[in-house]
């Protein structure tokens, strides 16, 4: 009874992690391309920043982003460097909440296999209960 | 006529027990910020096979010299070959050292948790408007005045709060241990199902807040290009060694608990398994909750600071629990539980850690448990009283460089060593035949491998990374006292008492030889 008890709640941890993946989905929002290089060249043109990408969805971007940076007088008030920083990191992080995490979910999926199915099938294996094998 | 051994009540109850020592609080503030810094959901892929190739490996090896030999890690690494004894001293007097400090970030723990109980009924948060008007994060001003952070180079003011939180710790590895290993087995059944627990609620919170998804994106999305990278790599070992408990003599005390015919193998994969579940779990929680606080902060995770170790715990959490829009007192709830969480995880590794010391002192020494346990605690307390003035989080971090980061992996890679080139290789294949013989699962050739190369390849590496690390930092006063010192101490010690011969050591000869 205590090994099914176990097992139960090893699958259920594992329940907990199929549920948190596909609710991930749901609650995704996906955004238009056209959403995120507005979002870009807005954040860009605070800054009146240059930007640089090899992504093409950065490529797309960059349009829109020199037409607002031109805009912007004060270019020089902080030092590029940092700004290039800034937005690189703005720009990842705008990227990643744009793509579907699959990837993540799966990674996610292999993880929680692994490990908790991994155990529930150690405790299936165990096959006296108190003790290994002939043990008191 | 040798002594009656202590023995678990059950199965469940040395599993359970072995789990609480693995799962600590690192498996909470370290392995999610190790994922997220080492390639997301690709640093998973090195994990395991670190987990597979070295932890694994490494536990069962404790398992079953424990198991084999009966005695605690001295005593068992003794009747191996005499002159490892002090192989065992090392390890369980490193675990000593580290237990003085890590029952001060207990206190801590107390310390908020208690704070989080009074906001329950004050209507607002201990740390809410701690930073006046400086403009700087408000718990990181509360976590700066729990401390008693020096202004200056000073060693800081005596922090009573702490003291009280330090010897409410004692008192509880006092009580889970002073009376045996019964005791404990019972103790661990609330100790680590309680954090689990109160770990799914908190993973429940964590997902159901707005923006939690882009947080876990941050956890799990897979960043291929890291697996080349020797640094993600030695992360994942590291990761391994440090969350699992090996090389302290914890195990081998544990499983000498058991008696001799009892499984090794399947043990040490359902613990290691447990805690690598909880850890990947952890995940969820801290990084859900992470993905709200930074799109409320306006600025993306990576940009965040303190999304790793202490300042995870004691000031991006709690300050993410300010940030969620709801009553105060389910704020303050909210805070108990996460706190509550971490002295549950903290407690079971704390005594587990005691417990080794003890077990090796009274099998030497044949002193009762009760006089040893209470020496221990009540120096412990002593010890610790040292890390309440204002710079002893320095200091803390001082020694844990020395002895969790150095010393432990440096105990594993000697027991290693020891066990599987040193030995005579007829009891090296002697130790292997017998946890085969009596485990639910075997080992084979590639456990050897794992032990003689992989793992000591791997700690020597990640040794020789951190050497150069430790030496970047510096030497100045602080390190030769609270770092250098003890580590050598430990070790000239571990030698000393391999030197001092009792009437339980010709007993353990003789359990040997026959």
């Amino acid at each position: 009874m205590r090994s099914l008890m176990t097992k139960a709640v090893c699958l259920s941890l594992l329940a907990l992690h199929a549920v948190a993946f596909p609710m991930s989905l749901v609650a995704h929002e996906t955004k238009a391309p056209l959403e995120v290089v507005e979002e870009l060249a807005a954040y860009v043109a605070q800054d009146g920043a240059d930007f640089k990408g090899a992504n093409p969805l950065y490529k797309a971007a960059k349009a829109a982003i020199a037409e607002e940076a031109a805009a912007v007088a004060d270019e020089n008030a902080r030092p590029a460097a940092k700004r290039y920083g800034e937005i690189r990191s703005r720009v990842a992080d705008v990227m990643r909440r744009n793509e579907l995490p699959t990837s993540a979910w799966l990674m996610g999926f292999f993880g929680a296999t692994l490990l908790w199915g991994g155990m529930a099938f150690c405790i299936g294996v165990a096959r006296k209960r108190g003790g290994g094998k002939g043990s008191a | 006529m040798a002594e009656q051994r202590e023995r678990w009540h059950s199965r469940t109850a040395f599993i359970m027990a072995a789990v609480g020592s693995a799962i600590g609080l690192g498996n909470v503030w370290r392995f999610p910020g190790q994922a997220f810094e080492n390639g997301g959901g690709a640093f998973f892929v090195p994990y395991f096979i670190a987990l597979l190739t070295a932890g694994i490996p490494l536990m069962i090896l404790e398992y079953g010299i424990g198991s084999k030999y009966q005695g605690s890690a001295p005593r068992s690494f003794q009747r191996l070959d005499k002159r490892f004894e002090w192989v065992g001293w090392w390890a369980v007097l490193i675990g000593l050292m580290i237990s003085f400090y890590y029952c001060i970030i207990l206190a801590w723990s107390w310390q908020f948790a208690y704070e989080s109980v009074i906001a329950m009924f004050d209507g607002s948060l201990a740390w809410t408007g701690a930073a006046g008007d400086t403009g700087g994060s408000d718990t990181k001003a509360f976590f700066d005045k729990v401390l008693g952070a020096p202004k200056d180079d000073g060693i800081g003011a005596f922090n009573i709060g702490t003291m009280v939180g330090l010897a409410a710790t004692w008192v509880c590895v006092y009580l889970a241990i002073a009376k045996g290993v019964h005791r404990v087995g019972k103790v661990v059944m609330i100790t680590v199902p309680l954090p689990l627990v109160i770990l799914v609620l908190l993973v429940i919170r964590g997902l159901t807040l707005p923006n939690s998804m882009d947080g876990l994106s941050y956890y799990l999305a897979p960043d291929w290009s890291k697996l080349g990278e020797s640094s993600v790599w030695l992360a994942a070992y590291g990761q391994v060694f440090f969350s699992l408990s090996v090389g302290w003599g914890i195990l081998i005390a544990y499983a000498s608990f058991r008696p001799k015919d009892s499984d090794v193998v399947n043990n040490a994969y359902i613990t290691s398994f447990a805690n690598c579940g909880f850890s990947f779990l952890a995940g969820f929680a801290v990084f859900s909750t992470l993905g709200y606080l930074a799109a409320a902060l306006g600025k993306p995770i990576p940009d965040m600071e303190g999304i790793t170790g202490g300042t995870l715990a004691f000031v991006t959490y709690p300050e993410a629990i300010e940030q969620i829009q709801m009553a105060v007192w389910l704020q303050g709830l909210l805070a108990v539980g996460f706190f509550v969480m971490l002295l549950a995880l903290g407690i079971d590794s704390a005594f587990s850690i005691v417990e080794a010391v003890a077990v090796a002192m009274k099998d030497k020494f044949n002193v009762s448990r009760g006089v040893v346990v209470s020496g221990l605690c009540v120096g412990g307390f002593f010890m610790g009283l040292i890390y309440c003035f204002g710079k002893g989080a320095a200091w803390l971090g001082i020694t844990d460089s020395y002895m969790g980061d150095y010393g432990l992996p440096l105990v594993a890679l000697v027991q290693c060593l020891l066990v599987t080139w040193v030995m005579p290789k007829a009891k090296f294949k002697e130790l292997q035949d017998d946890i085969n013989a009596r485990s639910e699962l075997t080992t084979g050739v590639l456990w050897v491998i794992c032990l003689k190369y992989i793992t000591p390849a791997v700690l020597i590496w990640s040794l020789y990374d951190y050497t150069f690390k430790l030496i970047k930092k510096g030497v100045n006063f602080d390190v030769v006292v609270f770092g250098i010192m003890p580590a050598g101490g430990v070790l000239v010690l571990a030698f000393l008492l391999q030197s001092i011969r009792t009437m339980k050591d010709n007993e353990g000869e003789e359990a040997s030889d026959a």
